[in-house]
């Protein structure tokens, strides 16, 4: 890590934010999705009280400690009212947006590892199978590539959404299915250039069979390029799930995610503009993290490439 | 190479009939029935007419005869009309890429005009004693451009440029007020919109610029040209930029073609309506008709395009027409 500095650096807000939003459930911060229209669109970083306890057992809170008229619904009072700090506002809801912030991390953060990995997976998978056995099983997967490369970035994943409708797993579904076709690809392309590398001559006259040279043989020496690639691409999984949420095809409201919650921003840009800029500035910040990750690793790993 | 291309055009065949099944399959898999949903839309429960109604559209039919109708329609240009909107799909289509065809144009300019200048300028600069300060700009500043998500661009200009200064209009082509025509109401439109679209090819195309000028520069003839004794801005501009050129203008024709299939997460957010935003709402709306179209439109694009870029890399180097 000492000979790495850059990469010790852009590992620190990836690692914090991974932290908090594992550690969500125990943080003493309020219900994400439960908010009171008393306190709608407060700017950062200011303070509301609660009154105290209604029927329901919700808190009833006030921008005043001593709000005129007192709101009758007050079952239990609080003397003197408990002042509630909003680090980073609220929303159209009344909702705590540093609570969903945080809250919805974890839904970003782990359709964008879950979906990279699999990625990962499938796509080394397949492309070893296409690279490596050639044929007849190559024709048939690179044809089923080329038919989910027919459709640029995000449209088949839209399409896959549509068909299955809006949910957290349906959304990693379609993430997956639209990157595994350009990743095959590149990872059979790898492939082939170590086919017909002596060492795999050697393990061919030794009697071993497919499988083994396959995975023991021909995936150690690509590996690097496994490691970088899923680095690299990390960050476009985040863009890829914020963006199906904010355009209303991923989580359903009110649970939040890093897409639902600039939607809900895009519609308040005047009213409360920090609903939006949170959820932005952590994906800016954490893109930049992962793309000086990524070229980091490549240095270390492959370094041929990286000079090009 | 006549070969080559003739063996790439007819490989886009199968390729189109593959897709085509995709999207009339992916029509049919959609829960709910279209005639039965109209239908209750209209508060109509009547069987008879649910039968009379398929029987009309061909919804009865077996599913190969169904599609058999719904290409040879699309090949003559009918695609149906959309059922939200009540308009033919081939207008929508129509405006939608008359409006991304707007954004592409403005952005292939950008990308033009601010990233090769930086990135030439960047090459001239590169081992040179310039302030430091200069330099390093000239060789960072493009990995910052690619490292930030487009959409996380377009927020930041709107709050900025929109909600705080309110300079430009954030929303929309134009100003209804405004009226239709107005070229300058369309272009403070087109502003924001360009750069959230075009930030990160800008980066591409300035990292492009300048790694392709250092390697010219160090040719052999670019010294022959200063042992002749030329001026500088000669040996820069006229022997070294001629050769540069040739893979800029490569990615910048790919660029604006990508650009033409419609960026969805900008396009909403700047409400923009263009290909990708009508992608957008139909897909929400499930206006099938209008998914069916614009899917069909920007897949037939995209083939295209890939088949642009391998018969464009065959010219560059032979090996790959063998391959």
């Amino acid at each position: 890590m000492r000979d790495h500095p850059v990469l010790s650096v852009s590992l620190i807000p990836i690692l914090i934010t991974i932290v908090i939003a594992l550690l969500a459930p125990i943080l003493p911060i309020p219900d994400p999705n439960r908010g009171s229209i008393n306190v709608r669109y407060l700017s950062p970083l200011t303070e509301a009280y609660i009154l105290g306890i209604d029927s329901l057992d919700r808190e009833v809170i006030s921008e005043t400690p001593n709000p005129d008229p007192f709101p009758s619904s007050v079952v239990e009072r609080y003397v003197p009212p408990v002042p509630k700090p909003y680090v980073l506002g609220t929303d159209s809801l009344g909702r705590d947006m540093m609570s969903r912030l945080i809250w919805g991390s974890r839904v970003s953060l782990m359709i964008g590892i879950f979906a990279n990995v699999a990625v990962t997976f499938i796509s080394v998978f397949f492309g070893l199978l296409a690279g490596y056995l050639g044929g007849r099983v190559d024709g048939v997967i690179m044809r089923l590539v080329d038919i989910g490369l027919a459709f640029p970035g995000l449209l088949l994943a839209l399409l896959i959404l549509t068909v299955l409708g809006p949910s957290v797993i349906n959304m990693a579904i379609a993430v997956i299915l639209s990157s595994v076709p350009l990743n095959i690809r590149f990872f059979r392309g790898q492939v082939l250039t170590v086919r017909n590398a002596k060492y795999v001559e050697a393990a061919r006259l030794l009697g071993y069979n497919n499988l083994r040279i396959m995975f023991r043989e021909v995936l150690p020496n690509v590996m690097p390029l496994v490691i970088t690639v899923t680095a690299l691409h990390a960050t476009s999984f985040f863009i890829f799930t914020a963006g199906f949420s904010l355009i209303g095809m991923g989580l359903k409201p009110p649970d939040p995610d890093w897409g639902t919650i600039m939607s809900d921003g895009l519609r308040a840009l005047y009213e409360a503009p920090a609903v939006i800029l949170g959820p932005t500035i952590l994906i800016s910040v954490l893109a930049i993290c992962f793309n000086v990750l990524g070229d980091e690793v490549q240095k270390i790993l492959s370094p041929r490439e990286s000079q090009l | 190479m006549t070969r080559y291309i003739a063996r790439r055009l007819l490989s886009v065949i199968p390729l189109l009939i593959a897709v085509s099944i995709i999207v009339f399959g992916m029509s049919k898999a959609l829960p709910g029935d279209p005639v039965e949903i109209f239908l209750q839309q209209a508060d109509i429960a009547n069987p008879e007419l649910v039968k009379s109604m398929k029987d009309k559209y061909g919804l009865n039919d077996p599913l190969p005869v169904q599609y058999w109708t719904w290409l040879s329609l699309m090949f003559r240009g009918d695609m149906g009309e959309s059922i939200r909107r009540g308009e033919r799909v081939s207008d929508l289509l129509f405006r939608g890429m008359r409006n991304t065809f707007s954004v592409a144009v403005a952005s292939v300019i950008l990308v033009v005009v601010v990233g090769w200048t930086m990135g030439v300028l960047a090459a001239v600069v590169h081992n040179r004693a310039w302030p430091q300060v200069i330099t390093r700009f000239l060789a960072q500043s493009p990995v910052l451009m690619l490292s930030i998500p487009g959409f996380a661009v377009a927020v930041f200009m709107v709050l900025i440029f929109g909600v705080s200064l309110g300079w430009l209009p954030t929303s929309g082509v134009s100003n209804p007020r405004a009226g239709g025509d107005d070229v300058i109401d369309l272009a403070k439109h087109l502003i924001l919109p360009t750069i959230g679209l075009a930030l990160a090819s800008v980066g591409a195309n300035w990292r492009l610029a300048r790694n392709t000028m250092i390697e010219v520069l160090r040719e052999d003839y670019i010294r022959m040209a200063h042992a002749k004794g030329l001026p500088l801005w000669r040996v820069y501009f006229v022997h070294g930029l001629r050769t540069t050129l040739v893979p800029l203008l490569t990615s910048a024709g790919l660029l604006f073609g990508s650009l033409l299939t419609g960026s969805f997460i900008l396009e909403y957010i700047f409400a923009w309506p263009g290909i990708g935003l009508l992608v957008v709402e139909s897909t929400v709306n499930r206006d099938v008709p209008v998914v069916m179209g614009a899917t069909m439109l920007i897949a037939t694009m995209y083939i295209f395009l890939n088949l642009a870029v391998d018969v464009i890399y065959a010219l560059v180097d032979p090996r790959v027409r063998y391959a």
